[in-house]
């Protein structure tokens, strides 16, 4: 009953490797997008967080379409990527991972952005009077305390951590149960 | 004990920045083992230590210390604050919340030049007793385990002088004189100069050689602790309640069946409860104003101990019921807080030869400390 198709274990490892891979695309410039608006002013920060903000209020369709005209096989940007690298990324699981990333980037940027907001910025201070860099004290400080005060938030202990444990755990359960139903249904 | 002249700062300091509404325009040169920043709220103490060390916005001016330019607009050197070597002390503790003790101590230590490290991580340990906290997480630790980890820690960045901004104010009374202690006892072991901010005259006192006193911005005064707080035109700032005087004394003698000690100054010897030093060492005492009486002539069948001669050098008479009278005892000067019936009916003038009287009892724990 709970044993699983080829198709089954496919799509699973296809859900999991999209989704490692849009985060690990989309983390790194949202962590540095995240510490710029958190941290600094400058002309032209509002229009920034609005373009970043764009795949958050703009219809599904309307980013799907965009993606298709920069990334398709004779957009602009997808075309390079084929022409140098032999990647392809519409209609493939690159494609989705890509347009994963997008969608999901404003909401990573914004909860970064708030941890980020939420850290003494006299600790960073400190930092640099002890004789560490901007990097440095970025790496050391300020990205640790990031996650620091991300996972302590509400409470201010573990009860985060275990509550998003949680979801993740019953988020595959809906999955393999949801997968279970759909080939018992299509089997009758 | 004798805080030496073999180690010192000089520093010479001309900023000015503004910031909102206020105007910061601080000019002086200092030359002491201990400088001390005193001036009320506002008065720009924490934007001036900033500025020494190369943190909160864009200002003019220099920065010398010791010799070295650490901000100069006009040369265009502007230093970063991790290559400034001022180990910056905050009012609050500022410990690292997700390191533990000892990765806090050695935060500024790992990233120190290896021929730099003077200042030994096991040395500062012992020094301030923080054996046995080094996995503790600072979210555990009582607020005065907190301000000593932050002072060991800004030791092991081997920085080149401490920079402490109000490094008591955010505790409690009882670990405030823990921690002046600890300070006290790194001067004088470690030899590191130490900027000392703070509001407090008791603390001032007890630590600075040297005062810059600062008012709405500027230094409106530099000079030797007693000198600068016995000044009588600059009681607006240095405060009417906590007008004294302070002075450096030699202990002579201790008299263990009454637990007293003997200090010896140019003006005399004062008799004072127990100070906890030994014969030789050198002991600075506050007198505060209200603490001292006069007479014309050495009072007999008295309970006070401490009767020295001295001569009236000024009066303030402001035509309130308190006067305050300036005197000399030697190379000190002492303030003397009485009644202006006393004055008249006493006839003081200045130039007049009297007997200063000081309890025994006013001298407390705070007002005696290691000079």
């Amino acid at each position: 009953m709970l044993s699983m198709s080829d198709t089954e274990l496919g799509i699973i490892v296809l859900s999991l490797k999209v989704a490692f891979f849009s985060v690990a695309l989309s983390l790194p410039v949202a962590i540095l997008v995240a510490h710029v608006l958190a941290r600094f002013d400058f002309p032209g920060k509002t229009l920034l967080d609005a373009v970043i903000h764009l795949p958050l209020v703009l219809p599904p369709v309307v980013v799907g379409f965009a993606l298709l005209l920069l990334f398709g096989k004779h957009g602009p940007i997808g075309a390079w990527l084929n022409d140098w690298f032999g990647i392809v990324i519409a209609f493939r699981w690159t494609g989705a991972a890509l347009a994963s990333a997008i969608m999901g980037f404003p909401l990573m940027v914004r909860a970064i952005r708030l941890s980020i907001s939420s850290i003494d910025t006299r600790l960073e201070t400190v930092a640099r009077t002890l004789g560490g860099s901007r990097t440095w004290v970025f790496l050391s400080i300020t990205l640790p305390l990031a996650i620091y005060t991300f996972v302590q938030s509400p409470g201010g202990d573990a009860q985060a951590t275990r509550l998003s444990l949680i979801a993740v755990v019953l988020s595959i359960a809906a999955l393999i149960t949801s997968e279970w139903l759909t080939r018992r249904t299509s089997k009758s | 004990m004798a805080n030496a002249s073999h180690f010192k700062i000089v520093i010479d300091v001309d900023i000015v920045q503004r910031l909102g509404t206020f105007d910061l325009a601080v000019s002086f040169k200092a030359e002491a083992p201990v400088v001390g920043l005193f001036g009320r709220s506002g008065s720009g103490k924490t934007s001036l230590v900033n500025a020494l060390a190369g943190v909160g916005g864009q200002r003019r001016g220099h920065v010398i210390v010791n010799g070295e330019t650490l901000f100069d607009d006009a040369r265009g050197i502007d230093l970063p604050p991790e290559r400034r070597r001022l180990g910056y002390v905050f009012q609050d503790d500022l410990l690292f919340p997700h390191m533990h003790v000892e990765a806090n101590l050695l935060y500024g230590f790992r990233r120190a030049a290896l021929s730099a490290r003077v200042i030994e991580p096991q040395h500062v340990i012992d020094l301030l007793g923080l054996g046995g906290l080094q996995r503790r997480y600072p979210g555990t630790l009582s607020g005065g385990e907190k301000q000593r980890v932050a002072i060991g820690r800004a030791l092991l960045a081997q920085p080149r002088l401490l920079l402490m901004d109000e490094p008591l104010a955010s505790l409690d009374i009882a670990r405030r004189d823990e921690v002046l202690r600890y300070i006290e006892l790194l001067r004088d072991d470690l030899h590191i100069p130490i900027v000392y901010v703070s509001h407090s005259i008791a603390e001032i006192t007890r630590l600075a050689d040297t005062i810059v006193l600062l008012a709405e911005g500027r230094a409106i005064a530099v000079g030797a602790v007693e000198e600068v707080m016995g000044r009588l035109d600059l009681r607006p700032q240095t405060g009417r309640y906590e007008a004294g005087s302070v002075f450096d004394t030699t202990v002579v003698a201790y008299d263990p069946k009454y637990a007293l000690t003997t200090l010896r100054f140019e003006g005399g010897e004062l008799i004072v409860p127990n100070v906890e030093a030994l014969a030789g060492e050198r002991v600075r005492v506050r007198i505060r104003a209200r603490d001292v009486s006069l007479a014309l002539h050495p009072p007999i069948g008295l309970s006070i101990v401490n009767v020295l001669p001295a001569t009236i050098t000024a009066i303030d008479d402001q035509g309130g019921p308190i006067v305050e009278v300036q005197l000399r005892l030697g190379n000190v000067s002492l303030r003397a807080r009485i009644t202006r019936r006393s004055r008249v009916e006493l006839g003081l003038a200045e130039n007049q030869q009297v007997y200063t009287l000081i309890k025994a009892v006013s001298f407390d724990r705070r007002s005696v400390g290691y000079a």
